[in-house]
């Protein structure tokens, strides 16, 4: 149990996806034509050896640094003055946010969706009032509307646009 | 003479001047817009430029072109995200001094180093026409795969005292590189069956994903305004005594960036991490790179704006782009009906000295505006981020999408995103990751060629021998010169401290 | 009223409403945006080419519409070919333009295709020539002198499934023994690399050669050998009025084996070079179009290519070539649809013997 609670941080976790990146990459590189394989070939074979040693070593200074500060996940990261644990908690809430707004993109189109996000964002997180936030809003909606315009693209639709005709900018 | 000062007139007369300040204020608000770089506003201007007289053309396209590498320093430094590719290494230095609240010093000295840069190559660009063409020639493809070779070896330099995560950083940049079409075969590589990964990941995600993402989530985290400091700092004059007292540095980065540009193939967004490397490389004091060294923000300024210049020399003078939005320039010289070539030296003559002086004058003013607008804009760094937030990451959402117009644009961002982030935290330098992606091609490319054309020989071609050696060199002097850390029991790992 | 003005009366308004009746039941894009899909990126050839028919399109097509370009770049335009043909309206107010590049994965059959030109309506077709030279080192002063040549040349190819199969399945035919070194990004890089010498044959587009080889040629760093040619009214390959000294391909064959060419690999040739060059750009309206939108927009075609400002443009930035519209780019672009399967299968056979490579 120790052992899985040491090994779990983050930084082997990643150490470890990092070397079964490179192997995959290698296998798959056998399955390509021969000009195409070389390549990807030796680049992975040399880092996915690297990596492993990597991964070693990260093990072993994970595994030292909960022995030295005590149990638990106190990882110092001297750039954060709020412990490691903290930042990730708060780095996930953050990424749920975007999560949310690609789900809403997906559902509402880009539009929509940026609008809602920068007067929800500015009211909420920023702590503005509704109409501030709903000037920035409107400056969001403008300036990618300006761009749409001058780099004749369309924002991704929602699901919505099936259904309901927005005016322009919206749908 | 007699033509270049012709073209000057042609470009001080109002309507031509008009066209080149337009561009020259796209150019400003493109740079200072992360993200977004010269392809998009090549790609604004292109409808623009139909019919008109290419003059007028080169005037608008060439002032919009130069700026960026002068104006993109605005959210690098201030806010640590690239303001556009050629500009992510000034974040390393310029960003922990703006932090330290002395932004107002970094600006300056950034601007100072973009001028001279400019207008070098600038200079350079018309020195060189004569002799241009032979120079190119003589880098056929085992050349460029060397040259390739010597800007990966930056990645030894900028992974500061985590070899192994550099390298495996680079190995990473490398793959991700390779997605994709492979460059010799009509194959596909590790693309999943995803119709979006065939073309591989756009360049601007990846810069955005692991430099922007991870910076504006960290700077939510924090919660904060962006500079630590409570006062701005006064700066200013210190900014240009900092540039002038380097002017070495400079110069040589400068000429780095002329030659990188000038060379097809090598890519202009490597420009900034090579010269910041170099620079770091060729000084015994290497103790505050990363944490507020204004030699780290003069280097890559100036060769990145150098680098325009160069870049149009093989652009004008042979038809092959030097970058990526001198391949979209190139569509804007078809439109007007005039193809690069050799010509480009004798008919056209005055259409190539009507380039350099846009450029020149586009750097002079950019600069000049640049510094005008320092102070208010120096001013949103104390402002708490959750005010700018919010709109940063609007562009970045728009600038991803604008790569490729499709949702695949937003998710590979995302993913890219989550990356970055995890290899801020943990100590693994993204730099590295960047010029392993940006270089993949090329290398995989040219030593392809090199085999298939060659055989084995090719290693024994002059300029082979030549590079071989100017990389041997350097990774020899990086290694003796490095400062020795003392032993520490506990390895601690920082994520800012050095290149990251 | 007399009964001979009641005739009259009748008369007037049977002609007035024959004479009437076109514009009454017209096409009128009054207001609209007509949206020009390249499934290339801004700045590269095929987008150069819509740009700047663009601005004609808007001139004759009625109701003045904007025209506006809107890039979707991808698998190499299989991913706009596969859009223009899932989700784009049939209500005229979309086209397509496709070239070389997209003709050339459907004429593969590749699987990723799922787009079918057979299905859509041409308005009209550009066509581009090429023009082949070789390095003088060897000798040789024209194509007539390359009859039994061994010597073994160099081409900078960006891949044997590009525009390239006409290069190199033409100089295979002549012959000569020609290693393509793949992996150059474009006919400009393959024209450095023969001035590097890294390359000993290549071929430029008629505008590149004009510019940039015949100053080579006149320092004496190239000889000239051939043009691919064009294709006459009859869907015949004759000689390219842009290099009218030049043999066009068929000719040099003949120059060198004595006989016309025929058989598979000539029938292959054939299709590949006219999905390649002698039409190879298009504009195309979707599959369920109505009869009178096409025929507005071939109209429309046919007086911007008659228009001499537009031919000023062609001169200059579109080789100086016949444009096709309507019926007469139809024609031609039949010659792709209609090739024979034994041809194809050839096609893969020779790809997969001289360089491995399997079409998926």
């Amino acid at each position: 149990m120790i052992v899985i609670s040491r090994l779990l941080k983050i930084r082997v976790v990643f150490a470890a996806f990092i070397f079964v990146a490179f192997g995959y990459g290698m296998c798959e590189a056998f399955s390509f034509g021969f000009l195409a394989k070389i390549f990807p070939l030796y680049i992975c074979l040399f880092c996915t050896i690297l990596a492993f040693f990597n991964l070693i070593l990260e093990i072993r200074h994970s595994w030292r640094e909960a022995i030295d500060s005590g149990v638990g996940f106190v990882d110092l990261e001297s750039e954060w003055d709020i412990p490691m644990s903290e930042v990730i908690e708060r780095f996930c809430r953050y990424l749920l946010l975007l999560l949310l707004l690609y789900v809403s993109i997906w559902l509402l189109g880009y539009s929509l969706s940026i609008t809602i996000f920068l007067v929800i964002f500015y009211r909420f997180l920023t702590g503005t009032t509704w109409r501030i936030a709903s000037v920035a809003g409107l400056a969001g909606l403008a300036f990618i509307s300006l761009i749409s315009k001058l780099m004749v693209i369309d924002w991704p639709l929602g699901i919505i646009q099936n259904w309901i005709h927005l005016p322009w900018p919206l749908g | 003479m007699e033509i270049a000062l012709q073209s000057l007139r042609i470009i001080l007369e109002p309507s031509h001047f008009l066209m080149l300040i337009s561009g020259v204020l796209l150019g400003l608000a493109i740079g200072i817009l992360p993200g977004l770089g010269g392809i998009v506003g090549m790609t604004i201007l292109l409808p623009v430029i139909y019919g008109m007289d290419p003059h007028d053309a080169f005037a608008l396209l060439i002032g919009m072109v130069a700026v960026i590498p002068t104006s993109d320093t605005f959210p690098s430094v201030m806010m640590g995200i690239p303001g556009s590719s050629g500009s992510q290494a000034t974040i390393m230095d310029g960003y922990p001094l703006a932090k330290k609240g002395q932004a107002a010093r970094a600006l300056s000295a950034a601007f100072t180093a973009s001028l001279f840069g400019g207008l070098f190559g600038a200079a350079v660009l018309t020195a060189v026409i004569p002799i241009a063409r032979p120079i190119v020639l003589s880098f056929g493809s085992p050349e460029l795969f060397m040259l390739a070779l010597l800007g990966m070896s930056m990645v030894g330099v900028l992974s500061g005292n985590r070899p192994i995560k550099g390298v495996l950083a680079g190995g990473l940049g490398l793959m991700i590189g390779a997605l994709g079409a492979a460059p010799a075969l009509p194959e596909y590589r590790y693309y999943f069956g995803i119709d979006y990964l065939m073309d591989g990941i756009p360049l601007v995600i990846i810069g955005l994903g692991l430099f922007a993402f991870p910076e504006i989530i960290d700077l939510l985290i924090k919660g904060k305004a962006i500079s630590e400091a409570p006062t701005l700092g006064k700066g200013w004059l210190q900014g240009v005594k900092d540039a002038i007292s380097h002017k070495l540095i400079i110069l040589r980065c400068s000429v780095i960036g002329v030659i990188v540009g000038f060379l097809p193939g090598l890519g202009g967004t490597v420009v900034d991490w090579i010269s910041y490397g170099h620079v770091i490389q060729t000084t015994r004091d290497r103790e505050n790179f990363g944490k507020g060294d204004i030699r780290g923000v003069l280097a890559p300024e100036s060769s990145n704006n150098a680098k325009e210049g160069g870049g149009l020399i093989p652009t004008l003078l042979f038809g092959i782009p030097g970058s990526g939005s001198m391949a979209v320039f190139l569509g804007g010289l078809l439109i007007l009906g005039i193809q690069p070539g050799p010509s480009m030296v004798s008919e056209d003559i005055g259409l190539l000295y009507t380039a350099i002086w846009s450029l020149a004058l586009a750097n002079v003013f950019g600069a000049g505006l640049c510094i005008m607008l320092s102070k208010p804009i120096t001013r949103l760094t104390i402002i708490p981020f959750t005010y700018i937030a919010p709109f940063m990451i609007l562009i970045l959402t728009l600038a991803s999408y604008q790569a490729t117009r499709s949702w695949g644009d937003l998710i590979a961002l995302l993913i890219m995103g989550i990356l970055g982030w995890v290899m801020k935290q943990y100590g693994w330098p993204r730099p590295a990751a960047l010029i392993g992606y940006v270089l993949s091609d090329n290398l995989e490319t040219y030593l392809f060629i090199s085999v298939q054309r060659y055989g084995i020989a090719w290693i024994t071609r002059k300029g082979v021998i030549i590079l071989a050696l100017i990389i041997a060199i350097s990774m020899v002097l990086s290694i003796l010169w490095k400062t020795k850390k003392k032993p520490t029991t506990k390895l601690v790992y920082d994520s800012d401290k050095q290149a990251s | 009223m007399s009964k001979k003005m009641l005739v009259i009366g009748i008369a007037l308004f049977i002609i007035l409403s024959i004479g009437m009746a076109p514009t009454v039941h017209g096409v009128d894009f009054s207001k609209k945006t007509i949206k020009w899909i390249i499934p290339f990126k801004v700045g590269g050839g095929s987008d150069v080419w819509s740009r700047l028919y663009a601005p004609f399109f808007r001139k004759y097509l009625p109701g003045h519409p904007a025209v506006v370009i809107k890039n979707m770049p991808g698998g190499g335009s299989i991913i706009g070919g596969n859009y223009f043909d899932r989700k784009v309206k049939a209500n005229g107010l979309t086209v397509f333009g496709s070239s070389g590049s997209t003709t050339f994965p459907y004429l593969l059959g590749v699987r990723e295709v799922k787009y079918d030109f057979s299905r859509y309506y041409l308005v009209f077709a550009s066509p581009f020539g090429g023009v082949a030279y070789i390095n003088p080192k060897f000798g040789a002063k024209s194509v007539q002198d390359l009859k039994g040549f061994k010597e073994k040349l160099a081409y900078a190819s960006q891949g044997a499934t590009s525009l390239d199969i006409v290069p190199l399945l033409a100089f295979e035919m002549l012959g000569l023994d020609v290693k393509a070194v793949f992996g150059y990004k474009g006919r400009g890089a393959g024209r450095v690399a023969f001035e590097q010498g890294e390359a000993d044959i290549d071929y430029q587009t008629s505008s590149a050669y004009i510019k940039n080889v015949r100053p080579l040629i006149k320092q004496g760093a190239a000889i000239p050998l051939m043009t691919w040619g064009v294709l006459d009214e009859k869907n015949k390959v004759v000689r390219d009025p842009m290099e009218p000294d030049l043999p066009c391909f068929p000719e040099a064959y003949e120059m060198i084996h004595g006989k016309r060419p025929s058989g598979q690999a000539w029938e292959a040739w054939k299709a590949f070079f006219t999905a390649g060059f002698a039409v190879q750009k298009g504009m195309w309206l979707p599959e369920k179009t109505k009869k009178d939108i096409v025929e507005t927009y071939r109209t429309a075609a046919a007086k911007i290519i008659a228009d001499p400002e537009f031919k000023v443009v062609v001169q200059k930035s579109l080789g100086g070539y016949k444009q096709l519209p309507g019926e007469q780019g139809r024609k031609a672009f039949e010659q792709v649809l209609k090739v024979p399967p034994e041809s194809k299968v050839w096609l893969y056979g020779w790809l997969k013997d001289r360089y491995d490579v399997t079409v998926k």
